[in-house]
């Protein structure tokens, strides 16, 4: 019932998570914070299976900064793609690690702007996309980002598109709560309030 | 010696328990506390000898635990009720786990896993103590055990538990389960009777209330869970965390508070 | 009683010395002089070519002391062809384990600094003896665009702008090469210093495409290319250079 959610917007990335931690029927926490600060440049946004998920995003965020102490410059989001994906498949077969991933960075040598945006699954699969998103929502969100998303909106009418998913999802989707939403781009990376409707 | 087959003492004849009973204590012998129960030998093949039976040992599987940081600290109050299966193997289990002076666990799932594992977290709680000549952070003895629990994964632990202390960063709290999670938070219950024991400290919680209060509030809500959880009971211990360390407050029979909140009068005692 | 503290490659002696590292670097005295210059927009990379013999047959391979890494490395050698060839192989071998696992080229000093961490392995944990090599390494990337370094049997490694390894005269090159680089020194211009370089080290009357290796690698575009001089190619730049020599000089 987690839901992640990134598009690119003119000059960064916008992405968004679900705050809560549920057990079962308890909500045991509305305040989790499931978008990673990997470096200046880099979120992961995470979700998936109990325990799994801070164990597999903290052994990679410590060996992404680890490759920038060795090397003194950081590993490219396109190389920190590959990295993870990497990581994913050749533990699926031994001890998988139950969770889905987004990974969203900047770096200026990149194409189009610098901004990328990394769709990744549990089974390790990778895909390069402008959107994406994880979970149930995904089934709501789809059609309604096909329809809206332009890799050219302004910061600001990233952010009302953000409020128009969360909007949907309140009027939808079986189960919503609070979000998280953080922005990187070439200033790097930025925490913006963000209340979606209750 | 005395010989005691269990299988022959039958329900007619319970003069025979009373007077086997009586004549141990009278003896004054060691012994073995007899189970309260007219034919042992069935009741143990009724509870564990099918296919469904709980597994043998398995204590403290349904549980009421909770902590919470307030104002003036951390409170830790738990049930007391040990179950393995219908079975109420105990009534007076500690499930508060006091793992280091100043650092506290709570119990739930495997009485044997957390008391294992707590106990061993306590140990290397006092390690680093005397390597490092300072008392661990909550964050970091509760990430001790969040990771050799998470290490296990899959192999059968199974433990809820709150781990509270006031460190350097004033009062923690933080929640780790044996699928490897591990929460920092204001509130957390666990065990079969936490969403009761939530209903009762969601609602009654203030963050500025007196520590009187608090003990209340702890007590209230793990009362009610027992009242509704089957499998929670017996006592309940109150325990308070505040900056020089843990201190037990109460230990109080699930009945008498009972009769004290509902104003009960006790049938053998005559109202006065 | 020296021999005592040069059996083992694992020992000090007790003036501090590790022998076994410092006969390596003797052997590589041994071997043809290659320099290396790095100019602003490419890297030369040229060599003597010691072993030439009349029936030789030099057809089976263009180079013997040039060796592509990857799309974007290439190193020269100095000193034991097979030690070299082992490291070659697991140079290639770390650049493509890196690719498998980032999906873009290797960072030429990450190259560099892991074959000498195997390197300098051998003048610590017990094996025979330190790998009797030198490399000097051209690479291209996109944290600092062009580069030259030079690895000893050590393990040592540096960035260099021009450097020689192996050779008799090193002392000669290292000076003619001091004192004729620029900074902003053309590829053109590094190709005729590293021809003044061999002209001055060895003797004159061997230069020429039978006792010479010349490569370089430079930028078309966004891709790098590396080139290494045919015969014909060789035989042609040298004549050129030196009637410009010649013009100079006058």
């Amino acid at each position: 019932m987690e839901t992640l959610l990134a598009f690119k917007v003119k000059g960064g990335v916008l992405c968004l998570a679900d705050s809560s931690v549920n057990h079962s029927i308890v909500k045991m926490k509305d305040d989790e914070d499931k978008i990673l600060e990997i470096d200046g440049h880099k979120l992961l946004l995470s979700a998936g299976e109990a325990g799994d998920r801070v164990q597999f995003t903290e052994y990679i965020s410590k060996n992404i900064k680890l490759y920038s102490l060795r090397n003194s410059y950081p590993m490219s989001t396109p190389a920190a793609a590959n990295f993870i994906r990497n990581e994913l498949a050749t533990s699926i077969r031994s001890h998988p690690y139950s969770i889905n991933l987004i990974l969203a960075g900047y770096d200026k040598e990149v194409e189009d702007g610098g901004t990328s945006l990394y769709y990744m699954d549990y089974l390790g699969s990778l895909q390069k996309l402008n959107f994406g998103c994880h979970g149930y929502a995904s089934y709501f969100l789809l059609g309604l980002l096909d329809r809206h998303h332009k890799c050219d909106l302004s910061l600001e009418d990233g952010i009302n598109l953000m409020h128009l998913c969360t909007t949907e999802l309140k009027t939808r989707f079986l189960v919503s709560g609070k979000y998280t939403l953080k922005f990187v781009s070439s200033e790097g990376i930025k925490v913006l309030p963000f209340n979606a409707p209750q | 010696m005395i010989n005691i087959d269990f299988d022959n003492i039958e329900q007619s004849q319970p003069t025979l328990y009373d007077t086997l009973a009586s004549d141990v204590k009278f003896l004054n012998t060691p012994h073995f506390e007899l189970p309260p129960n007219a034919n042992p030998g069935d009741f143990l093949r009724e509870t564990f000898d099918h296919p469904s039976a709980p597994k043998a040992l398995e204590f403290a599987h349904g549980t009421t635990t909770l902590a919470f940081v307030y104002g003036g600290g951390i409170i830790v109050s738990v049930d007391s009720k040990s179950t393995q299966g219908p079975y109420v193997a105990s009534r007076s289990v500690k499930k508060v786990i006091e793992i280091t002076p100043t650092l506290l666990g709570t119990m739930a799932g495997g009485a044997a896993d957390c008391s294992f594992w707590e106990r061993e977290l306590g140990r290397r709680c006092r390690l680093y103590e005397l390597r490092n000549k300072e008392l661990i952070s909550v964050a970091a003895a509760s990430k001790i055990l969040a990771n050799i629990v998470y290490s296990y994964k899959g192999y059968g632990l199974s433990m809820g538990t709150m781990i509270t202390g006031w460190d350097k960063t004033g009062p923690q709290l933080y929640y780790v389960d044996n699928d490897g999670t591990r929460l920092h938070g204001q509130r957390f219950s666990c065990g079969s009777g936490s969403t009761y024991a939530y209903g009762v400290l969601d609602t009654g919680f203030k963050w500025d209330m007196n520590d009187e209060e608090a003990y209340e509030l702890g007590r209230r809500a793990v009362y009610h869970a027992t009242h509704r959880d089957a499998y929670s009971g017996g006592a309940i211990n109150v325990y308070h965390v505040q900056k020089d360390g843990w201190k037990k407050i109460s230990s109080d029979d699930c009945f008498k508070l009972y009769q004290k909140y509902y104003n009960i009068v006790p049938i053998n005692k005559p109202a006065n | 009683m020296a021999r005592r503290y040069d059996q083992r490659t694992t020992i000090f002696s007790p003036e501090g010395r590790v022998y076994q590292v410092e006969y390596a670097m003797t052997a590589i005295r041994h071997a043809g002089a290659t320099v290396g210059i790095l100019a602003k927009d490419g890297i030369v990379l040229a060599a003597e070519k010691k072993t030439t013999a009349k029936l030789l047959d030099s057809s089976t391979s263009i180079s013997e002391k040039m060796f592509k890494i990857d799309e974007h490395v290439v190193c020269a050698v100095a000193g034991i062809t097979s030690d070299a060839n082992i490291l070659i192989n697991y140079a290639r071998l770390s650049s493509q384990r890196f690719f498998y696992q980032y999906q873009e080229p290797m960072p030429v000093e990450q190259l560099v600094s892991q074959i000498c961490d195997t390197k300098q392995g051998y003048t610590q944990y017990g094996g025979l003896r330190p790998f009797g090599v030198s490399f000097l390494y051209a690479g291209w990337d996109r944290h600092y665009g062009f580069q030259l370094y030079q690895s000893d049997p050590s393990g040592n490694f540096a960035g260099w702008k021009a450097t020689s390894i192996g050779g008799e005269n090193s002392q000669v090159a290292q000076s003619v090469l001091r004192s004729n680089y620029k900074p902003d020194i053309s590829l053109k211009e590094a190709l005729q210093l590293a021809l003044k370089v061999l002209t001055k080290t060895m003797d004159r009357s061997n230069i020429n495409s039978e006792k010479l290796e010349f490569s370089y690698f430079t930028k078309q575009g966004d891709n790098v290319v590396y080139h290494i001089f045919t015969a014909a190619e060789l035989d042609a730049f040298i004549k050129e250079t030196d009637l410009e020599q010649e013009t100079e000089d006058n």
